[in-house]
């Protein structure tokens, strides 16, 4: 029983509830199958429940699965007792890490071992028959004012509105946690394309730029390789994850790409076997598009990527100013788009241009439909 | 909001202007600086510019610049990766160590919004994963720059397409963090003419370097696996400092993956911490390094360490002395609370003498935001220094010290020592752990010398120093911080 908790905390608040019932009806079985809960780590000091639902008495087997980079442990108190247990653990100090940061005394009532990133523990136990809110918290030091939720005990199943559940972090006591993002400012400022993002996206090397251009087009330019890797039409970027940083997370698109970028060489000058490119950053000229700035074989070129007019792609415009041979624009022919070159469609993967007309040009991606 | 700072700036400017006469309640004053509306203020970079406005970089990219007097923030740059650390060339300039590269910034055009980002240097591999953080750069006297380059974590991957050379000797078993690209776990230094140097390896998350007063670079190292307990390093060219991974991209490194060597190998090539900061009491990730200086109204620590720390309310003061030729020294808790929030991850000095703190979480413990500390005119009462005798300690106070009636010395300062394990695990439970017995105690200068005798000192342990309920001569004040932990890496 798993449930993707990143997203909707109401609803699977409800599911749990729903699920819970069904596992156990009144019947004597009840006594038999233990219910299963799967808790996991957030980021940012958070248990995947924020709470959850047993009945009193209930056979209860918890797995806790530290899914974190920092190490974590779990503790079930007895009610009103988390911030007391919180203090204790505080105040083991030094002696800490040995006691797995479980103070002693009986307000604990059951804990697991300190867990390293990937390690689980199942605790098995038979729910309080008392009723209560029974808190559950981290106590490795300082976790424990911000990582905690509630298991409530009761036969009714009821939890208060999840707005409203003080037994819970303030920042979890929303029905739409998570995704709250898209009502959410991302910056002190308004967005206005074009703008980029040094960013992590799949599909390109580390070292990626994001820009978003006017006409709902985006493209990754990567300054590791010096090159256009991929354009999209659509939304721009879901920075949520990556924002959070931790874990793998990328930067996500959210659009359409119709042009991706498969030629190992985009530009080759001269003769001489290439070398690799360098990037030399960027200029942002007029309109706050950015003019991108590397080296090829010692010779300095810029690229600047805009919208075409008509939104219908984008007009990749080049400027070498050194340029003392002739020019190779390589790129990848695809049905999607179509090529230009001084109004005139290219029928091959390359464009050859003399060290005069290689100084300064440009080619238009047109998107076939 | 506004008129609370208001009010409170007030209250204590009329404090300043009683000082002549009256001390102070406290000895430091905390402030909270307003932030942008929609701003996520994780506090990436902190500096000021030489016209006294402060220059803030934030992990989401954004930099702006807050001017105190119109108590005004404004954007200068925008769309850089995870800032982490910042040089103030000059008003219209900025050198900024982002996660792919150390980038340029300037506004060229004059209209206080950056217009250009050149690459200064990006010479290092990256590998996509989240835990490869930069950090500097600073300026030595000579006009060096050094940043340091975190290593990778276990936590995270090593995406499809890397920048770099691929080594996967730089990779160990389990939660080891990683150097599989160049110059993870590096500091790297640069010379004014462009030359790129590796100039020290073995680091696992330096979040903090400094140059100091005597031109001595100075990195900070966070607890984790091979990092017993979070470090404090002097800095030389060609150290290891104690993180294995980065070793395979040593010039002279010939031995395949590093992990698989010898632990008593690995332990007598490295470079040992200059101060340990122990676990869980003095702090558990220390961040940025800064030097008091004049017109801080902090004379009595003038010269010493400030340090950020992450996990608590807290930054401590690191006390260094040079003994037979190695820096070493000691740390304790400088403030503690009083206001102060979590997550201290920046460190800068106003024009004023103010201290101005960055603060961010990240997915960690910490807070966001900026807060300002002041130090008004009331000295506090605290261990000033400590200095590392033949059998013992000198502690000095900022103020001559009484002990209560009917107590002695002995009651009431304890000491401990203890080491922690070098080794792969994640961090390290204290090892050796005992009382010593302080045999002679001898009051000197007035009560505001004490000097510690102890039988012997041994290199290679923490001394940890307990001093309880021990009143200032005449007051009612106690000792601010009861904790001074002293690494002895060479005994006198």
């Amino acid at each position: 029983m798993y449930f993707d908790l990143s997203i909707k905390p109401l609803r699977w608040c409800a599911i749990l509830v729903f699920v819970s019932v069904l596992l156990l009806p009144k019947a004597p079985m009840a006594q038999q199958k233990a219910l299963e809960i799967d808790m996991t780590v957030l980021p940012g000091l958070q248990f995947s429940l924020p709470r959850f639902h047993v009945k009193p008495g209930q056979q209860v087997k918890l797995k806790f699965k530290n899914t974190d980079d920092m190490d974590h442990n779990f503790l079930i108190v007895k009610p009103g007792k988390r911030e007391g247990v919180v203090s204790k653990a505080l105040a083991l100090g030094a002696e800490g890490p040995k006691q797995n940061y479980v103070p002693k005394g009986d307000d604990v009532l059951w804990h697991t071992v300190t867990l390293h990133d990937g390690q689980s523990e199942v605790l098995t136990f038979i729910a309080p028959k008392e009723e209560g809110v029974y808190p559950y918290v981290c106590t490795l030091p300082g976790h424990g004012f911000v990582m905690y939720g509630a298991m409530y005990v009761n036969s009714t199943g009821k939890m208060p509105p999840i707005e409203k559940d003080n037994n819970i972090p303030p920042n979890r006591q929303k029905a739409e946690a998570g995704h709250d993002h898209a009502h959410h400012q991302s910056h002190p400022y308004a967005l206005k394309a074009p703008y980029l993002y040094r960013t992590y996206v799949e599909g390109a090397g580390p070292a990626a730029i994001a820009v978003h251009l006017p006409a709902q087009l985006s493209y990754c330019w990567d300054a590791g390789v010096c090159k256009l890797r991929f354009a999209w039409q659509g939304d721009f970027l879901d920075n949520t994850a990556i924002w959070k940083g931790h874990k793998d997370a990328r930067s996500v698109i959210l659009g359409d790409v119709f042009y991706r970028e498969d030629k190992r060489a985009v530009l080759g000058i001269g003769d001489v076997a290439q070398e690799k490119p360098r990037f030399k950053g960027y200029k942002i000229v007029d309109g706050g598009y950015p003019e991108f700035h590397y080296v090829i074989n010692g010779v300095d070129v810029f690229e600047l990527i805009k919208e075409l007019k008509n939104g219908g792609g984008v007009v990749r415009s080049f400027r070498i100013p050194q340029l003392k041979d002739q020019v190779r624009f390589a790129y990848t022919p695809t049905d999607a788009v179509r090529y230009y070159y001084e109004g005139k469609e290219l029928s091959t993967d390359i464009l050859e241009l003399s060290a005069q007309a290689g100084k300064q040009f440009a080619v238009e991606v047109r998107m076939s439909n | 909001m506004k008129s609370l700072i208001l009010l409170s700036s007030l209250v204590f400017s009329l404090a300043l202007c009683q000082s002549t006469r009256k001390e102070a309640p406290e000895s430091y004053i905390i402030e909270t600086i307003p932030m942008p509306e929609g701003l996520t203020a994780e506090v990436a970079a902190l500096e000021f510019l030489p016209d006294g406005r402060l220059v803030a970089a934030f992990m989401r990219g954004e930099i702006m610049i807050f001017d105190p007097q119109k108590k005004e923030w404004k954007l200068f740059a925008t769309g850089l990766q995870e800032p982490l650390g910042m040089l103030v060339v000059d008003e219209n300039e900025l050198l900024v160590m982002q996660l792919p590269e150390l980038t340029r910034i300037k506004d060229t055009d004059g209209d206080g919004l950056a217009d250009s980002y050149e690459t200064v240097y990006d010479g290092f591999g990256m590998t996509g994963n989240y835990h490869e953080f930069t950090y500097g750069p600073v300026k030595d006297k000579q006009g060096n720059l050094y940043i340091a380059l975190n290593s990778s974590s276990s936590g995270g991957g090593i995406a499809e397409e890397v920048r770099g050379e691929l080594n996967m000797d730089g990779k160990g078993q389990g939660r080891a963090m990683f150097s599989v690209v160049p110059y993870r776990g590096w500091v790297i230094k640069i010379t004014p003419q462009g030359e790129v140097v590796p100039f020290a390896s073995g680091f696992r998350s330096p979040n903090g370097l400094l140059i100091d007063d005597h031109n001595r670079l100075l990195v900070t190292d966070n607890q984790g696996d091979w990092v017993g307990s979070s470090h404090l390093y002097h800095v030389e060219e060609g150290g290891f400092y104690g993180h294995p991974a980065s070793l395979v991209w040593d010039k002279n490194w010939h031995n395949g993956n590093p992990f698989e060597w010898p632990v008593d190998s690995l332990n007598n090539l490295r470079e040992k911490p200059t101060v340990i900061f122990p676990h869980n009491v003095i702090a558990n990730s220390p961040t940025q390094p800064l030097v008091i200086r004049e017109g801080m109204h902090m004379d009595h620590f003038k010269g010493q360490l400030i340090v950020g720390e992450m996990n608590t309310e807290r930054l401590v003061r690191v006390m260094l002395e040079e003994v037979n030729g190695v820096v070493q020294g000691a740390v304790t808790p400088f403030i503690d609370g009083q206001g102060l929030r979590k997550g201290n991850n920046r460190l800068a000095i106003a024009p004023d003498g103010s201290l101005w703190v960055g603060q961010s979480d990240h997915g960690w413990l910490g807070d966001r935001g900026i807060q300002k500390i002041t130090a008004t005119n009331k000295v506090p009462f605290d261990v000033k220094d400590i200095k590392l005798d033949k059998d013992g300690f000198d502690l000095t106070f900022t103020k001559g010290f009484s002990v209560p009636k009917g107590t002695d010395l002995s009651s009431w300062l304890k000491i401990k020592k203890y080491h922690y394990h070098y080794h792969a695990k994640y961090g390290s439970d204290r090892v050796d752990e005992q009382e010593v017995v302080v045999k002679g105690f001898k009051p000197k200068a007035g009560n505001t010398t004490l000097s510690l005798q102890l039988d012997e000192v041994n290199e290679g342990s923490i001394y940890e120093i307990t001093i309880d309920t021990l009143l200032a001569k005449g007051q009612q004040d106690t000792l601010t911080n009861k904790i001074v932990a002293y690494t002895v890496k060479k005994a006198r």
